[in-house]
């Protein structure tokens, strides 16, 4: 004879379902976590490439001496020491190198790259040449997860 | 009964489980709320500040000179930094002075990071950031609230009380104007979150023994027993209308105004006044006066560069540039008077009473 009702095994199942579902919930919670820390990466990413921007363009004198990358290599980049006794051009370059070691997920193979060049012409960036020169700007975090490629077009007169 | 008891068992788990997920879910929107929040306040801070700076030293044909375009200080107690800029605001050249001059303004602008308008602050953060805004009539600076030009031609001044109140949850404000690396200026803004998160709260990010912009940001300790969010916003201002010669004026005086103050006094023949730092806390150096009122002994220079050095972080003013000329009075009349060179090569000479 048969009795109404559910038997454990139903339970159980149910119990389960109920379980993984929730599990599921969870799981978002992380990924959402995860997409959250890539979005304030981003953000201060985009904020270090405007600023970088800003100072160069401004900074007529000096600009062509802005070119430089960093390269990580086994999740470490290799910042130039910051000395105040340093040109201020290498006192800033070692400062940005130095914020975006701290503030962004490194990992091994990522680029930060600064570069200044003529608009036209295969010619490197020349102080006593009046031209248009481009700054550029790519950085990246996470294994290339995310990146940020900036560029500006400057006028500049000798 | 037995049944009925597990089966409330598992239902009231169920039930919690559920709580426990939408729990989760709206702590983490209301993070992601935050997060944009802190970056969306700051940037536009940062860019509204930014828009001040850069006007820096503006100083109109028809106009005096602008003794001291950029100044910055420590407020004491919060431990934050505060900047005073000065620019003149008008319409277009004319080259005709007399119609042009009563339609300039000399405004002054400042910027700080404090529990309340006027100072002292508490040691401690959340603070809010303030902005000032005064115009020169005549010979003071107006405060008043209020159209703060004759003929109101100006948005309203407010300074003191009526300071404005542009952002809040302001963990560090620092600043750094270096002479040795341009005409630049570093702002450093750090925001938090108006409340404290779970333990998946990336530290604030910033390694220790790092000096972005000033040593001070790395003593508060941020983040270090609390879990609020935080996030630093820099920017760098390039001062354009700044004149090579700003470059040895500004600070001198600056130094004199901020880093020093005195003790002792130059009453007799072999008296001494002392120069300590802004906070009476450490003696900077002594500063002899053989005569009355004439520094002659060679400490002074020195005392004067470690000054510069330690205190302003502004790099190497040769005599040549800027120089101590006299030091007289005992308290409150304790007087010392500075020279920098101008523009023009001349000397310019301002008197400062640092005990009043």
């Amino acid at each position: 004879m048969k009795e109404s009702g559910f038997t454990l095994i139903e339970a159980v199942v149910a119990l389960a379902i109920i379980g993984i579902s929730f599990a599921g919930v969870f799981g978002l919670v992380t990924i959402s976590d995860r997409s959250l820390q890539g979005a304030i990466e981003r953000e201060r990413m985009k904020m270090q490439a405007r600023q970088i921007i800003e100072t160069v363009a401004a900074d007529a004198v000096g600009q062509c001496s802005y070119t430089g990358s960093w390269v990580t290599s086994g999740g470490q980049v290799s910042c130039p020491p910051f000395s105040k006794t340093d040109l201020p051009v290498s006192q800033r370059m070692a400062r940005w190198c130095q914020r975006m070691e701290d503030g962004l997920t490194t990992v091994k193979g990522d680029q930060r790259q600064i570069r200044v060049r003529p608009l036209s012409g295969s010619q490197p960036c020349s102080s006593s040449q009046s031209s248009q020169r481009v700054i550029e700007v790519r950085l990246n975090s996470g294994g290339g997860k995310s990146q940020v490629v900036m560029k500006q077009v400057v006028y500049v007169s000798p | 009964m037995v049944e009925l008891m597990v089966a409330m068992v598992v239902s009231s788990a169920v039930v919690a489980a559920a709580y426990g997920s939408y729990m989760m879910v709206s702590n983490q929107y209301d993070k992601v709320v935050e997060i944009s929040e802190m970056h969306g306040a700051g940037r536009t801070v940062l860019d509204l500040m930014s828009r001040d700076l850069r006007m820096t030293g503006y100083h109109d044909y028809c106009m005096n000179s602008i003794e001291q375009p950029i100044r910055i200080q420590n407020l004491a107690g919060s431990n934050t930094e505060q900047i005073t800029i000065q620019f003149d605001e008008g319409p277009a050249l004319t080259n005709n002075c007399t119609l042009q001059e009563p339609q300039i303004d000399r405004i002054r602008i400042s910027y700080f990071a404090c529990d309340r308008p006027v100072s002292p602050c508490r040691a401690t953060g959340p603070y809010n950031l303030y902005r000032t805004k005064e115009v020169l009539i005549g010979a003071f600076w107006s405060s008043t609230q209020g159209s703060c030009a004759p003929g109101g031609r100006q948005a309203p001044c407010y300074s003191g009380q009526n300071a404005a109140l542009i952002a809040d949850n302001v963990d560090d404000l620092q600043f750094n104007y270096d002479v040795g690396a341009g005409y630049v200026v570093d702002i450093s803004l750090v925001r938090r979150s108006k409340q404290e998160y779970g333990n998946s709260v990336k530290p604030f990010p910033r390694k220790r023994g790092r000096d972005y912009v000033n040593l001070r940001t790395e003593t508060k300790n941020l983040g270090a027993s609390d879990k609020f969010m935080r996030d630093e916003f820099f920017s760098s201002v390039v001062l354009r209308n700044l004149v090579a010669s700003d470059l040895t004026r500004v600070p001198i005086f600056n130094a004199i105004e901020t880093a020093i103050s005195f003790g002792g006094g130059c009453g007799g023949s072999n008296e001494e006044l002392f120069a300590f730092s802004a906070d009476g806390s450490n003696t900077i150096g002594k500063l002899c006066c053989g005569r009355r009122t004439r520094i002659d002994c060679a400490a002074t220079s020195g005392a004067l560069a470690n000054a510069y050095n330690r205190h302003l972080r502004v790099l190497n003013i040769p005599q040549a540039l800027g120089r101590v000329v006299a030091l007289g009075g005992t308290g409150a009349d304790a007087q010392i008077q500075v020279q920098a060179i101008n523009a023009k090569g001349g000397w310019t000479t301002k008197n400062y009473f640092p005990q009043r």
